[in-house]
This record gives structure tokens, C-alpha cells and sequence, in this order.
């Protein structure tokens, strides 16, 4: 579904061949549909530039990214945007994402708005589809991102980005400003929308914890290289960069088990 | 409640733009309701003073002063209208289209707004009306000239900060074209500021106008205007009031009122800062807001009383005792309780940690008892900070006596460094002023090697030139360790820190643990840490209460609550913590609802909507904090939790059916 | 990625500053130069007509545009107008044919004795009221400061300068109407000039400090024990500078122009009511001679509020923006927020 390949990427221009400051060099990283694939990293690492380079939103200085056997940054104008349907993201913080004057309604019909897709009335069913999709409440739909919580707000991103059904979908961080128990319940509706509309998906987050439940395979990011990647189970058992292993030993996890019983 | 209140902010706002309406639709309505032509005087009738016939009286010529004032605001408005319309418009697309190209159109647009702006507005149109000749137009044309400049400055850092936002990362995504980018979701929101700024720029122009015309540069007479009456006025200053008071009290009250508006619709309304120079007023009893709740407020669960606080044994080491700690903020007519009756004791070498949701109450519960929260917030119960002849009751402290407290025996570190240090001092001159607060300051050279040393303490490398450093130069963990190094400089027995680690790289926060456990270990510190991250938790502390909808629910030592865990709440949040070694695509248990209810919207147990375990009792009656277990000691320090049905009590452990969740 | 960028030193600083200032003026002598492209009527005809006395003929006018120059293309009058400038030749009045710059330089130090009085009455009044605002709880004094700062500021110049002449001078006769000799003619030019710019300063101390005492590090400094003064000195005020400047060296920057109406209405002799004739006679050397100075002085007051601000925080000398993200709104908003009244305050008042 997505190949990743020998991309490099930086700020500020190029001279002498070279980014004047690179930020990704030489990733290589495929997502298969249906799969869940992780990115850990810590801040600054690169991952949120691979994350803009796969969605088109940055030009990659070397390498190819391709989508459905399609090179995503060969594409202009129309043909793009055309395009864009297959592979949509979801941010960090959703309530940057989304715009403060739409309300719910208005933000999921935006997309189908963009791509002239229906008419109101089926615009409408489509929209309230999406909502029980992501488990959200019919009657908050005329509310607007301030008066929702958190993982509502994450969930109606979570929906406009399904809107056009995207082969792909690429999470940033999408629960790292959420409280842990609303954490867990966004990360249980992504896994089932996975199950359900199997697209693929790129997960990056700095929480090794986090990817270690939920992700088919990981990779691990250093200075704008992946040093380790494979089955979830394996690098989180029996990894084999050091720096993996830093990481692990620095994650908090509960070391302690908690008594079985089931409330 | 807000809709109520938001009506009344909206009627004063109308109130406010009266005088505004007023002269709109009198300079619209100038030549219907004037009782009279503003050019044309009787000679034989001037300077009579106001009677039925002539409302505000004749000027020298005679002219009916009325209409002379309808009139004049009919010149002003209409002036004001055409600058109005000109800037705002062309400022708004120029800005716009500047902020949202970038690049060297937007370095070039942004240099010529700097210039305009930086242009002495009145001096350009005396200028241009000095070469030009006054007039209508002309005037037009003055003012235009300068007064799109702002409007564009508005409009393109609107546009220019929501460019690279993820707002429109994501509408890009989402496939929406420049057309849709820029006018659907660019401008309306650089609009409204404009709009705002707009609102006092009114009041700019008719200055301007009025200015201009006092001149001699504006309207030229026999045509009315404000300013022109003015001049026209002057020798009648101490004779004739109706000529000389009138058009200056339009002009103020125009001018007055835009400025009032603008105000308004910027800012809003003010409150007072958190800087604290009277006593607060901390003794007002907390209420629940509406009579439904009052009786929640007298069916509170019973906290621990004195007798029962003097059994503890714990008490001659408690660093600090919290009893039944309340805060309260004013909320409509009453106040509304954000912690109610939280009991919490730490002893020296121990680390705390108060855990909870975010809004639950755990950071304010924390920083309650030394003063921390903002002035409105009345805080009763009682908090004992050491033992014995230095025992000091927190609660109800003057500033001054609490500016003894805070930094010498307590030492507080808070979330988010990159805004709780000056961004203008550097981190030395911080830790100086801790160290010169507590008096072991002296001569500067002898501070900056307390200083140098309390860096060092703190993990700083190099603590000479992390010391000359600004706080923006250094990474957020760095930080976390200024501040460590900052409420270490009072010795304190009692160091207070909310999510200390939290938004940092988990190896960095892995050392910044290290770090708190030596503190902990080799000064024999007592900690209060809050933290949402159960996994952060449990490496840390010795206890824990897991706090919810502003109360404790469970508490106890770290291994007993985490392991064996009473609450329903406690439970879930444990469930909803990743597992290493879970199998990829293993869902995790989760807790219905959402959280949010604090202590005063519910009469029961707060958790009772999202709580499996859930009885018609517990939706009516409190639940008192106590021991799962029959028969144990009461003791604060000991496993307590807030449940009517104790699921960890052995005996009922086999009743309940088992199944999913 | 935190924004850490390459920190400029002082003294770089200040020579960009200096760079700056002058291509802000050179672009400034530009429009004051294209006054005379906007002029309506002839200027050699104005000029022919004062020296003979009456309408000038044909040859006469003829004689004068050749001798100021005036069928040159445009480039060429502006260099040499900008040389003659910079050797404090502004050329002859159209209105009385003797020339500009003497005459301006004769002006200029009655005017700026005004302004410097003024400023003086405006920064005292307006932070100390300013700073009053921002940490007095009690709302009723709070709310009185607040509407008697938008009211002076709301009043016009002329109209207060009337009010103040029948209170002081007619009714109560503590100081002359007009004329400047001796401290009491001083008081009413320096109030109507530096009051309503002490209101504009006052709103600006009170909003911009009150925000930045609302910032978490104030919160930090209460935490390690400091006292009020401690925290208003070295955490409140220096944080709110960059506005408050601003707006000071805006401030200071249109005494200059409100001058104009001051001087015209006490009958004071300085720069403004020169230019005042100037504007009412069309007399284009004199306008640009008064616009090149006011606008300059106008100007330079402002950068050097800029420049001091720069000093304070050393963000703002930031080199360049880090890539990747965009500086974080957090070091900047309180810059930006500060809208409506205090913005309009960046225009000046009269």
C-alpha cells in the first residue's frame, strides 16, 4: 500500500547537493493494507517530517514515496488532489486540525464538499454515518471543536479523515494529548476501524508502550534514520540497536501486575 | 448560565456602541430630520441661545445650530464610511494575499506595511491636503493612504500563523484547493480581528476628520462640520455655550465610544492578575452553587476528625498534613467546588504522588495549600506543614507570612518550563533570586556560587554557562532541572511538583526520575508529585491517591493500590494502561462515559454514571474513604478507598458475576 | 524541535537597526519628495507670482522652472532635492520666497522643548497610572482609571485646549490663554499635548502588564518566595516592554504632530503652526521641509523604542526562524494580542 523509499528530506534549500539541514536521510519503510505499522522516535528525530513527506505535504530532496504504485510527488494540480483522497492523516492536537467557526457536521461534509461528492441529502447520511462510525454522539454534531472534549475531538478527526475512505492513513501522535483512559478508547476505535475498512496505517508516536499493544511491525527513528525495524514482538523482546533498547529501558510501563479479576 | 451571561456582556456591548448607531443613522437621516438648511442664516436672528424654534440655538450668522450638527456628522460619516470601506478592504486582501503567498511577497508587503505604519498618520494627510487642497475627496484620499496599513498587519499575521497550521495541512489533505483555502477558511478568520480594529479606527477617522477641519484643511464652510463649528465658535467660548460645547461633546462621545467598543471586543473584560498584594479572602465558606446541591455539601463524607488524626502514628514525621481540603471558584451567584475534603499526609523520604484525569482536581489539590492558585479560589481546611515547634498551618496565611514559607521549607516545580521561567532572565539570575529570597544570598560573586552549586545538584553540566544562559537556549529537560535547582535553594523539607516529566523524551524523563529518587533518598526530602502517567507513578512514589471529579478515591502505598486495587476507577485506569508483551491489536478495557462531573454536580459517588459496579446506593449516598478491609486501623497513610461495595473485599469477591466489560 | 535559534549580539543588532532606520527614512524622503507630483497648480507659477507681486507672465514663470529645474525627469529632481536636503537646503518658500531651512531650524527648538515637556508629563502620568491599573484589585478605582484614560484620549486636542483656556485662563486666570514666557504658559500646551497620550500609555502599561502578570512564571516567582515589587520590576514590566514601548515611541512620536495644533492654538511659534501656513498656502518646499522633519523625528522615536526592546529581550534578536515549524505563538502573543485600542494607539493621536 505504501513503500517509503531511500527518501531523504531537510529544511532551508539545498546547497551543494546536500539539505542545508537534513532532518530524514535514506528511509526505506513499507505499509501493507490492513497493517498497522508503528514509528517510535523521540522529538526531533525526524518523524513528523516522514509523516509530511508520505502525505505530500513536503517534497522529499531524494527518494520516492508511492502510494497504490503511484508516486506521490509526481502528481500536480488536479491529478493530486485526486489523489490526496487515498491517503489522508490524522494530527496531534485536533483541535488545531479542525476549524474553530465549523460545527461537527460541517467539518465531516467539508470533504465530501471539496471533491463534489453527493448532493446535501446524501451528504448528510453520509455524515451521520461517520459519526456512529467513530462512536460519536448524533447530538453533538452541531457543536463546534471548543464545546467537545478532547477525544471527541479526536474521534470527529478521525472521521473527516475516513470521509473519503483513504487506502492509507497516517497518525501523528493522534493520543499523545489525551488523558490515558480516553487514550485507550481512541486506540481501540482505531483498531477496529482498521479491522473493519482495512486500510493501512502508519502510527507514529514516541510511546513505545503504546505501539507495543497496538502495531503489526515497528520502527524505531534516530536522527532522521530508522535503526531498527521488524515484528512488533520482536524488536520489543529482543531488539538489536542499542538504541532501541535505551529506549525501551527508559519507557515507563507498569512492571507491576495488577491482580486479575474481572470487575 | 453562560447563555445568561453572555446576553448581558452582549446588551452592555450595544450599550456601549450607542453613541456609534446614533451618529450612523443621523448622518444618514441628516436632511430628513434637520429642521432646517445647516448653509443658510437669518443675520437679524444670530447667536440666539436654544428655545423651541432653534433646539441648540443660532450661530453668529444665524444658521440653525441643529441642523448645523445633523449635518455635520452627515461630512464625517460620510468620510468616515469611504476610509473605512477603502482600508479594510484593500488592507484585508493585501494582508491576506501577502500572509498566505509568503516568500518575497510577503518580505516585500510586509516591509511596505512597516514603513506605513510607521508613517505619522495626521502629518501624511496634512501633507497631502497641503499640496492637494481640502475637500471631500481629498480628505478621503489623505486618510486612505495610512490607514490600510494596519488593517493589512491584522490580516497577514492572521494569515500568515494559520499558513503552515494543521488546520490547513489537513484541508490540503483532504484535496481543498487555494480558492477554498483562502476563502472559506483564511479570510473570514482574518476578518473578524480587522473588524475589531475597525471598531476604534471610527473613532481615529472622525478625530482625523474633526482635526483636519479645525485646520482649515477639512470641509471648507459654508458646508458643516464638527471641527469647522469649532473654530467657527471659538471667540463665543465664554458667551454663547451652545456654539462651543455641542459639536465637541459628538466628537467625544463618537470617539469615546469606539475606543470603549474596540476595548471591549479585543479584551474583553478584565480581571485582576494573580500577583497578590492583599490578604485573600480564604475563610469564605464554600457553597454549592444552587439549592440542589447544598444538600451533596451537608451529606460530605466525614473527614478524619481530630481524635482520629491524633491516633496517627505517622504524625510526627508527616512533613505535611492536609485535612480536608476544599477549594472553591466563584460560579454564577455561588461557588463551585473543584476539591472537596481531600485528606493527604507525606512524610519525610516519601514521595506522594496524587494521580488523576486531567481536571480532576490533583494539581489543584497540590498546589492549594501554598497560596499557588489564582485569587479567587478559597481554599478551606486545614494543611500542617512540619512537625513539632516549626509546624505552620498553611491555610489562611497573609502573603507575607506565606513569602516565608514558599521557597525556604517548600519548593514547588510546575509543569511546562518553557513558560514558568522569565524569558527575559537568565537561568542564573532565577536561581540568585531564590537563593537571595532565602537569605543565603550575599555579595553577588558569593550567590552565583550557591548558585553554581545548586545547578550542579540539580544534573547541570557545566552550571557556569548553563547559568548565563536564557531560558529559550536550553531543552525542556534542562529546564526541569533550573527549576529543580530553583526550589532546591531553600533546603526545603517539602519539594511540590506537578507532571514533572510530562511532554519530555522518555529517555530524558527516565533520568529526571533518577534524579527525584536521590533527591528523595540523600536529603530525605518529602515529595508531593502529580502525575496523570500511571507508569511514571509507579517507579517513583511510595504512596499514591488516585484522584477523581475533585476527591480522593484511593489510597494507600504504591504496591497495594496498584496491585490490589479497590476502586472501580482505579481499575480502569490501570486496564487502560499499554501492556509490554500484549499481542498486537489486543483492545484494551475501557471506562464508558466521559470524565468531567466535579464534587458538587453529583450527590453520590462521582464515578457512579461510568462504574460497572454501580448500586442504587451509590447514585445517593456519598461513599467515605476507608479501609477495603474490615477492621484496619484508620489510618490516612493506610489502603483506603471510596466505594460502597470495597470489589477488593474478600468476602464479596465470589458474588459478583464475571464477564467483559 | 524546540526553536532555538543563532542569537545575534548587541552589536550586529544595533548596526542592522541603523541600516534599517535609514532605508525607513531614505523611503520616507521618497514620498515627501512625490508631495510635488500631487500638488495641484504650478509651483513656478506660485513662486514667479510672489516675487513679482501679482500674476506672473509666461517668460517670468518660464524663468523660474528653469531655475528650479522643474522640466528635469523626476529621478534627477529627487537626487539633487535629496543632496541639497542633506546639506539643510530645503530650497525657497513658494509663499515668501526666502528659504526653508533657517527658517525651520529657527522653529525647531520651540517645538522640541514642548514635545520634551510633554513626553514628560505623558510617561509619568501614563505608567505610573498604567502600572496603578494592573495591580489594584479594587474594581470601582480599577474601572475609574480605565474610562478617565479613554475619555482624555477620546477628547479632541483643540476642543480640550478650549475647555482648559476657559477654566484656567478665564474663569480662574492661573495661567495666560496664549504666548510661551515663563513656566505657566508652559502647563496648558503640555497638557493638552502629553495627557491623552499618557491615556493611550496608561491602557497599554495596564493591559500589557496585567497579561504578563498573568504568566505562569509569576506564578514560579511566588513559588520561591519573591515579593510584589520583585516580581512587577524584574518579571511584570520587563515582559510587557515591547508594547508598552512601542507605543511610548509612538506616542512621543506624534507629540511632534500633535504639535501642529497645539502650537497653532496657543500661538506658539515652533514647527507645527509653520507648517499649518504652509498646508494653507499650497507652499510645497515648506510642506516637505516640515514633513522631512517631523516625519523624521517622528520615525526615529519609534525605532529607537524598537531598538530598546531588542536590547530587553533577547528572543526578538533571534536570527532566523529554525525550520521545520513556526516560531511557537507562545513567546509572541502578548505583542499581538493587544488589540483595538492599543493597537489603534500605534497611529498616533491629535
Amino acid at each position: 500500500m505504501l513503500e517509503i523509499v531511500g527518501v531523504s528530506a531537510g529544511y532551508g534549500g539545498r546547497e551543494r547537493g546536500r539539505d542545508v539541514t537534513a532532518v530524514i536521510e535514506d528511509v526505506t519503510l513499507r505499509v501493507a493494507a490492513g497493517e498497522i505499522v508503528g514509528l517510535v522516535g523521540e522529538s526531533g528525530c525526524g518523524k513528523t517530517t516522514l509523516a509530511r513527506v508520505v502525505t505530500g505535504l513536503h517534497r522529499p530532496s531524494a527518494g520516492a514515496v508511492r502510494v497504490a504504485e503511484v508516486d506521490v510527488h509526481a502528481l500536480r494540480g488536479r491529478a493530486l488532489r485526486a489523489h490526496r483522497r487515498q491517503v489522508q492523516m490524522v494530527f496531534q492536537d485536533p483541535c488545531l486540525t479542525l476549524s474553530p467557526r465549523q460545527t461537527v457536521r460541517q467539518a465531516l461534509a467539508e470533504p465530501l464538499h471539496i471533491h463534489r461528492i453527493g448532493d446535501t441529502r446524501s451528504r448528510s447520511t453520509r455524515v451521520s454515518e461517520l459519526m456512529d462510525l467513530v462512536g460519536l454522539d448524533p447530538q453533538v454534531g452541531d457543536r463546534r471543536p471548543g464545546q467537545l472534549s478532547g477525544g471527541q475531538q479526536q474521534r470527529v478527526a478521525i472521521a473527516r479523515a475516513l470521509a473519503l475512505e483513504p487506502r492509507l492513513l497516517i497518525c501523528d501522535e493522534p493520543v499523545t494529548a489525551l488523558d490515558v483512559s480516553v487514550q485507550a478508547t481512541v486506540l481501540n476505535l482505531l483498531c477496529d476501524l482498521r479491522d473493519r475498512l482495512e486500510f493501512g496505517c502508519l502510527f507514529i508516536t514516541h510511546d513505545l508502550a503504546v505501539i507495543s499493544q497496538l502495531a503489526d511491525r515497528v520502527a524505531v527513528m534516530r536522527h532522521g534514520r530508522i535503526v531498527e525495524q521488524g515484528p512488533t514482538g520482536d524488536v520489543t523482546t529482543r531488539p538489536r540497536h542499542p538504541y532501541t533498547r535505551t529506549l525501551l529501558a527508559a519507557t515507563p510501563t507498569m512492571d507491576i501486575e495488577t491482580k486479575a479479576r474481572s470487575v | 448560565m453562560t447563555g445568561r451571561r453572555g446576553g448581558r456582556a452582549w446588551t452592555r456591548t450595544a450599550l456601549v456602541a450607542t453613541p456609534l448607531i446614533l451618529f450612523a443613522v443621523v448622518g444618514v437621516l441628516a436632511p430628513v430630520i434637520a429642521p432646517a438648511d445647516p448653509t443658510v442664516g437669518d443675520l437679524t436672528a444670530g447667536l440666539l441661545p436654544p428655545s423651541p424654534e432653534h433646539p441648540l440655538g443660532t450661530d453668529q450668522l444665524g444658521r440653525d445650530q441643529l441642523s448645523r450638527m445633523l449635518y455635520g456628522a452627515r461630512i464625517s460619516l460620510t468620510v468616515t464610511a469611504a476610509v473605512l470601506a477603502i482600508a479594510l478592504t484593500a488592507g484585508t486582501a493585501i494582508g491576506a494575499l501577502a500572509g498566505y503567498l509568503g516568500g518575497w511577497v510577503d518580505r516585500f508587503v510586509s516591509r511596505v506595511i512597516d514603513v506605513v505604519v510607521s508613517l505619522p498618520g495626521m502629518l501624511v494627510a496634512l501633507a497631502v491636503i497641503g499640496v492637494r487642497g481640502p475637500g471631500v475627496e481629498n480628505l478621503v484620499l489623505a486618510l486612505s493612504l495610512w490607514s490600510w496599513a494596519p488593517y493589512a498587519r491584522i490580516a497577514r499575521a492572521r494569515v500568515a500563523g494559520m499558513r503552515s497550521s494543521p488546520h490547513l495541512d489537513a484541508l490540503r489533505l483532504l484535496g481543498a484547493g487555494r480558492g477554498r483555502i483562502i476563502g472559506k477558511h483564511l479570510l473570514p478568520p482574518a476578518l473578524a480581528p480587522c473588524l475589531v480594529y475597525a471598531s476604534t479606527d471610527v473613532g481615529m477617522i472622525v478625530l482625523s476628520v474633526a482635526t483636519l477641519s479645525f485646520l482649515g484643511l477639512g470641509v471648507a464652510p459654508p458646508h458643516a462640520e464638527w471641527g469647522q463649528m469649532l473654530i467657527e465658535g471659538r471667540p463665543f467660548l465664554d458667551s454663547a455655550w451652545w456654539l462651543a460645547y455641542p459639536p465637541g461633546v459628538a466628537i467625544t462621545a463618537v470617539v469615546f465610544a469606539a475606543n470603549l467598543l474596540g476595548e471591549r471586543l479585543a479584551a474583553g473584560e478584565e480581571r485582576p492578575s494573580i500577583l497578590r498584594l492583599v490578604r485573600p479572602r480564604w475563610s469564605l465558606p464554600a457553597r454549592a452553587p444552587r439549592p440542589a446541591h447544598a444538600a451533596a455539601t451537608t451529606k460530605e463524607p466525614v473527614a478524619p476528625t481530630p481524635p482520629e488524626a491524633a491516633r496517627d502514628s505517622s504524625e510526627h514525621d508527616a512533613v505535611l498534613r492536609v485535612r480536608d481540603l476544599s477549594v472553591s471558584y466563584p460560579d454564577g451567584g455561588g461557588r463551585r467546588r473543584v476539591v472537596a475534603g481531600m485528606s493527604y499526609e507525606v512524610r519525610r523520604g516519601r514521595i506522594l504522588a496524587l494521580v488523576g484525569e486531567s481536571g480532576s482536581g490533583k494539581t489543584t489539590a497540590a498546589l492549594a495549600p501554598f497560596g499557588l492558585l489564582d485569587p479567587n479560589a478559597a481554599v478551606t481546611g486545614s494543611a500542617v506543614l512540619g512537625t513539632g515547634a516549626g509546624a505552620r498551618q498553611l491555610v489562611d496565611l497573609s502573603p507575607g507570612e506565606r513569602r516565608r514559607i514558599n521557597g525556604h521549607r517548600v519548593g514547588v516545580v510546575f509543569q511546562d518550563s518553557a513558560s514558568v521561567l522569565n524569558p527575559l532572565r537568565t537561568i542564573g539570575a532565577h536561581v540568585d533570586e531564590a537563593v537571595r529570597n532565602t537569605g543565603r544570598g550575599g555579595h553577588r560573586a558569593v550567590t552565583r556560587r550557591v548558585t553554581e552549586e545548586l545547578l550542579r545538584l540539580a544534573g547541570l553540566p557545566d552550571p557556569a554557562k548553563v547559568a548565563r544562559e536564557f531560558p529559550h537556549q536550553l531543552s525542556g529537560g534542562m529546564r526541569q532541572r533550573a527549576q529543580i535547582a530553583i526550589a532546591l535553594a531553600g533546603e526545603p523539607e517539602l519539594l511540590v511538583a506537578d507532571e514533572p516529566t510530562s511532554a519530555l523524551d522518555v529517555t530524558v524523563q527516565a533520568q529526571l526520575l533518577v534524579l527525584l529518587a536521590r533527591l528523595r533518598d540523600e536529603l530525605g526530602m518529602a515529595m508531593v508529585v502529580v502525575s496523570h502517567d500511571l507508569a511514571v507513578v509507579s517507579r517513583l512514589a511510595d504512596s499514591v491517591a488516585v484522584v477523581y471529579g475533585g476527591r480522593i478515591v484511593e489510597s494507600g502505598p504504591l504496591a497495594t493500590v496498584i496491585t490490589d486495587p479497590d476502586h472501580p476507577y482505579t481499575r480502569g485506569l490501570l486496564d487502560a494502561v499499554p501492556r509490554p508483551g500484549a499481542a498486537p491489536g489486543t483492545r484494551f478495557r475501557t471506562m464508558p462515559g466521559r470524565a468531567g462531573a466535579g464534587p458538587d454536580e453529583t450527590e453520590g459517588c462521582g464515578f457512579a454514571s461510568r462504574c460497572p459496579l454501580v448500586a442504587t446506593a451509590c447514585v445517593s449516598e456519598p461513599p467515605a474513604l476507608e479501609a477495603p478491609v474490615p477492621g484496619a486501623p484508620p489510618r490516612v497513610d493506610a489502603h483506603r478507598s471510596a466505594c460502597l461495595r470495597h470489589p477488593s473485599r474478600p468476602a464479596e469477591a465470589g458474588e459478583r458475576s464475571t464477564g467483559p466489560c | 524541535m524546540r526553536s532555538r535559534g543563532r542569537l545575534v549580539t548587541a552589536g550586529g543588532y544595533l548596526l542592522r537597526w541603523a541600516v534599517d532606520v535609514f532605508g525607513v527614512l531614505l523611503a520616507m524622503s521618497l514620498g515627501v519628495f512625490a508631495l510635488v507630483l500631487l500638488a495641484r497648480g504650478d509651483a513656478a507659477a506660485m513662486l514667479a507670482a510672489t516675487r513679482a507681486g501679482r500674476p506672473a507672465t509666461p517668460e517670468q514663470i518660464e524663468a523660474v522652472r528653469v531655475e528650479l529645474g522643474l522640466d528635469d525627469p523626476a529621478a534627477v529632481r529627487y537626487l539633487r532635492w535629496l543632496a541639497d536636503v542633506c546639506t539643510g537646503d530645503f530650497g525657497l518658500s513658494l509663499r515668501t520666497n526666502t528659504p526653508v531651512g533657517p527658517e525651520v531650524a529657527d522653529r525647531l527648538g520651540v517645538t522640541l522643548g514642548l514635545v520634551a515637556g510633554s513626553t514628560v508629563v505623558a510617561l509619568v502620568i501614563g505608567v505610573s497610572v498604567g502600572v496603578a491599573g494592573a495591580v489594584l484589585r479594587r474594581g470601582l478605582l480599577r474601572g475609574t482609571l480605565r474610562l478617565a484614560a479613554l475619555l482624555i484620549t477620546s477628547v479632541p486636542a483643540f476642543w480640550l485646549s478650549y475647555l482648559l483656556v476657559l477654566v484656567l485662563a478665564l474663569r480662574l486666570r492661573v495661567v495666560p490663554t496664549s504666548g510661551m514666557a515663563g513656566f505657566s504658559t508652559w502647563v496648558m500646551p503640555m497638557a493638552v499635548l502629553g495627557l491623552p497620550v499618557a491615556g493611550v500609555l496608561s491602557r497599554v502599561v495596564a493591559v500589557t502588564l496585567r497579561e504578563a502578570l498573568d504568566r505562569p512564571y509569576v506564578r514560579a516567582a511566588q513559588a520561591r518566595g519573591s515579593g510584589p515589587l520583585s516580581i512587577v520590576l524584574r518579571d511584570g514590566l520587563p515582559n510587557a516592554a515591547g508594547p508598552i514601548l512601542s507605543v511610548a515611541g509612538f506616542g512621543i512620536g506624534s507629540l511632534l504632530v500633535g504639535a501642529v495644533v497645539v502650537e497653532q492654538i496657543f500661538g506658539w511659534p515652533g514647527i507645527g503652526a509653520y507648517f499649518v501656513h504652509a498646508a494653507g498656502a499650497r507652499d510645497v518646499p515648506a510642506l516637505q521641509a516640515g514633513t522631512l522633519v517631523m516625519g523624521g523625528g517622528f520615525i526615529l522615536a519609534n525605532r529607537c523604542a524598537d531598538v530598546l526592546q531588542g536590547l530587553i529581550d533577547p528572543r526578538s534578536r533571534r536570527d532566523r526562524i529554525p525550520p521545520g515549524k513556526s516560531p511557537s505563538g507562545r513567546g509572541r502573543p502578548l505583542r499581538e494580542r493587544v488589540g483595538g485600542f492599543t493597537a489603534r494607539s500605534r497611529r498616533g493621536t491629535t
